[in-house]
């Protein structure tokens, strides 16, 4: 095989090996995506990020395809699950004649845990 | 295809034939409202051997094998496959391709991504076509979509945050299979848990200007075409189904099917059927 012939794998940045993040971060941010504005309605996407992803383990379990269902069925279940809000996204906007276009999902969630 | 986008040393797909159309209304109706077509097997076994041995071999640059590969090229001109390129895309020409690797045991997926830069185009697109030469099982890391995503404005990693989706797909598929992209389709290359190297070979396509209405010999939708595009919704959508749902008949308009497949009649209703741009996207 030739080199020039690119692995279409790649990851967006190399683990550094030792699964810490400066030796004392716990902190773990959860993504949830949900069906509509409120937050009572199903997770329709999700996303994991914290200190251990440095390492291969936690790269690898927490990555594109990982897993095909979403860790809580609602933000309200995480949140009673211990996780605390820190944003969610400002419901879309429909400007004249682009009402049809859509692009990222836009009700988007931010949770963080330091128990995790 | 056009040989002058291809460079002089490369023998262009035949287009001088019109092929045969390979797809009913319903499997374009599924195109519409999934994004792609999975083309299972479509390549016989001897093609296919020839192609993965190239493949291991290959020691140039993944973007010149088309060039150098009689072989590769002629897994694209196979009747079904060449049918259904020129249904989707018309008098399609050359755009770029690439040799695709991922080395057995490696563990890292793809960033979840849409090809290229934003789409501007309304309804005019690429296409890819994913060659498999091997069977590609889940475990092997077969390339994952998300179906419906296709019409959704994008920017390459744009959409890297997300990890997984209700409703994603992995392309698992036997030896010889295209896997035929809208090239809007969310997607990203899997790890590979086997002990096996895992190839595909991607062409993309530029449509011709006979792209719109290409599919024009389809016919009327019958009652599952309609069925296909009225619980057309994916479970990630959740409330924009059916602004999507309204994307998927725009393009089915736009290939030459006929009639309106929107929900509640909408493209009809508004007076956007038959628009050259229903969705807003140049004005935008």
């Amino acid at each position: 095989m030739g080199t020039d012939v690119a692995t279409d794998g790649a990851p967006q940045a190399a683990p550094s090996g030792t699964g810490t993040a400066r030796g004392a971060g716990t902190e773990r941010i959860l993504v949830l995506w949900t069906a509509d504005a409120s937050l009572r309605s199903a997770v329709v996407s999700w996303a994991s990020y914290g200190p251990e992803d440095l390492g291969l383990e936690g790269l690898t379990s927490h990555q594109a395809g990982s897993t095909d269902e979403p860790p809580y069925p609602s933000v309200v279940a995480a949140l009673a699950d211990g996780w605390r809000l820190v944003q969610m996204a400002a419901p879309p906007s429909f400007p004249p004649g682009a009402e049809l276009r859509t692009g990222h999902l836009p009700y988007e969630v931010v949770l963080t845990s330091s128990a995790r | 295809m056009s040989s002058d986008l291809l460079g002089a040393e490369a023998a262009p797909v035949a287009r001088e034939r019109r092929p045969t159309p390979a797809l009913g209304a319903i499997d374009l109706a599924g195109f519409c409202v999934d994004g792609f077509l999975l083309l299972d097997g479509a390549v016989d076994g001897e093609l296919n051997e020839l192609a993965l041995a190239e493949l291991r071999a290959y020691p140039g640059h993944k973007n010149r094998m088309w060039a150098a590969s009689e072989v590769i090229r002629s897994v694209f001109d196979v009747e079904t496959v060449r049918g259904v390129l020129h249904l989707l895309a018309g008098t399609a020409s050359y755009d770029h391709s690439s040799v695709h690797l991922t080395p057995a045991g490696f563990p890292f997926a793809q960033p979840w991504h849409q090809d290229s830069m934003v789409e501007v185009r309304p309804l005019a697109f690429d296409l890819l076509a994913l060659y498999f030469p091997a069977d590609t099982p889940a475990e092997m890391g077969p390339t994952l979509v998300l179906p419906g995503s296709h019409l959704r404005r994008v920017s390459n990693r744009s959409l890297a945050r997300h990890h997984s989706f209700r409703g994603q797909r992995l392309l698992s598929c036997s030896a010889g299979s295209v896997a035929v992209l809208h090239a809007g389709l969310w997607h990203c290359a899997q790890p590979n848990r086997t002990d096996v190297d895992r190839y595909m070979f991607k062409l993309r396509l530029r449509p011709g200007p006979d792209q719109a209405n290409a599919a024009s010999s389809i016919g009327q939708p019958t009652a599952e075409v309609l069925h296909r595009f009225l619980a057309g919704e994916h479970p990630w959508q959740g409330t924009e189904a059916g602004v999507d749902q309204v994307g998927y008949a725009a393009l089915w308009s736009y290939l030459g099917g006929s009639g309106d497949v929107s929900p509640e009649g909408y493209l009809t209703r508004t007076g956007l059927l038959g628009r050259a741009d229903p969705t807003g996207t140049a004005r935008a």
